[in-house]
């Protein structure tokens, strides 16, 4: 795994919100173009090329249903199509921005981030335990299916929720006696083995976003693109 | 004194934790199923409502603290959020998960009817997830008859996706939050209490 390139998740943040602030401002192809190519930008830069290489065509192809084939097809079933391709195509840098967000950000960067950001003890506690848990309830569901089969129980709402929130409960019973343990409750400061922080490159790409926002806004402005 | 209470609360959002975690998967395992199939996506939001009910409860009875339900409201859409969606559907979660724990709150967590009322309102907390078929449509519209497509075509998508349905996703999420409440009321007299959980 490359870890030359390590983004503050604080900018990955402003970036995917801006994204999708500013797709909204403007409907024009042009601002289109100009934030798809900014989203593959910041992840090519993050040497994700094979996905970058997938979203351009994913783009070209939609961009191809909307303008090239409209001029040869048409009906009913065509526009409900064309209709879901514009949608899709309208929110692609969004998705690029989110999927790359989902695949780089660590839960211990994130967690850091938080405690970074100053949050109060009672958003952080919960949402680190959340990203935890997901893989103990991949296994409990697994032991709750095997034991149904055992048991010849057919699939039901209740004979899966019961079990699973009977282990959620002793779950979090043993998880707070061993995050006590670990000084969960201490009032002061926690420290944390990364450090988060902005360097050359977030200010780099912020900037370039922040002049791409600028320049949206003035064109719509004067009045060039809708 | 305080050291205490501080142990305690710890210990609230550590479960509270555990439980938004619950939640989030029930919303995961439906919108993966609902999310590829155009009428069982608008049904989504309905269908959520019906089987969060008792993990909503559990919440409530096991981690009666502050901020726990706005988390959960809020975490499924910062995920919406993050799989492209727009960010007015933050928005209605925030209002969601602060009304919801506002009114929570306003019984001590404890009020059984207070309780249910706050789950109808905690439903609703995706419901700007489905603001961009409207925003879309109309952007898709202009867009299109400007480059010549007939109105009749128009008219037709329009018909397809007409503005009350959104009336109708509150109504049906609201109606499958009640009934989501009563089944985990029963599951709950049935299970928990006779294990001495609840």
């Amino acid at each position: 795994m490359n870890k030359a390139l390590r983004l503050d998740p604080r900018t990955k943040f402003i970036l995917l919100l801006g994204v999708n602030l500013l797709f909204l401002v403007s409907h024009s192809l042009l601002v289109e173009i100009i934030l798809v190519s900014f989203s593959l930008g910041v992840i090519l830069i993050d040497r994700k090329y094979k996905s970058a290489l997938k979203y351009l065509i994913i783009f070209l192809v939609l961009l191809y249903i909307d303008r090239g084939l409209s001029v040869y097809l048409s009906g009913f079933y065509f526009t409900i199509i064309n209709f879901i391709a514009y949608a899709l195509r309208r929110f692609l840098p969004c998705l690029i921005v989110g999927k790359w967000i989902l695949e780089t950000t660590e839960v211990s960067d994130f967690v850091a981030t938080m405690w970074k950001l100053k949050l109060p003890t009672s958003v952080i506690i919960p949402l680190s335990v959340v990203f935890r848990y997901f893989p103990t309830i991949k296994e409990e569901w697994n032991s709750i299916r095997s034991a149904m089969k055992i048991r010849g129980f057919r699939l039901s709402f209740e004979h899966v929720m019961v079990p699973l929130l009977f282990s959620a409960v002793m779950v979090s019973e043993e998880l707070s006696a061993a995050a006590l343990c670990r000084g969960l409750d201490n009032p002061g400061k926690h420290s944390s083995l990364i450090e988060i922080k902005m360097h050359g490159i977030d200010y780099l790409i912020l900037g370039i976003f922040l002049i791409i926002v600028c320049l949206t806004c003035t064109l719509k402005g004067v009045g060039v693109i809708s | 004194m305080s050291k205490q209470s501080n142990v305690k609360k710890s210990k609230n959002l550590v479960s509270a934790g555990i439980f938004i975690a619950l939640y989030f998967v029930v919303f995961a395992v439906i919108g993966t199923i609902c999310m590829p199939i155009p009428p069982l996506y608008l049904a989504m939001l309905p269908i959520i409502a019906l089987f969060a009910a008792p993990v909503y409860e559990m919440l409530l009875i096991k981690a009666p603290v502050r901020g726990a339900i706005t988390i959960a409201a809020i975490l499924p859409c910062l995920f919406l959020l993050l799989m492209g969606n727009i960010w007015i559907v933050v928005v209605t979660g925030i209002i969601a998960g602060v009304a919801a724990e506002a009114i929570a709150a306003s019984g001590n967590y404890k009020n059984a009817t207070r309780n249910k009322i706050s789950y109808l309102v905690f439903s609703l907390n995706l419901l700007g997830g489905f603001l961009p078929i409207w925003i879309m449509r109309d952007e898709y519209f202009s867009s299109t008859l400007e480059r010549g497509m007939s109105q009749d075509f128009v008219d037709k998508l329009e018909a397809m996706t007409p503005i009350w349905i959104l009336f109708v996703i509150v109504i049906a999420t609201i109606l499958l939050a009640l009934v989501g409440n009563l089944i985990s009321t029963n599951m709950f007299s049935k299970h928990f209490k006779k294990a001495g959980i609840a």
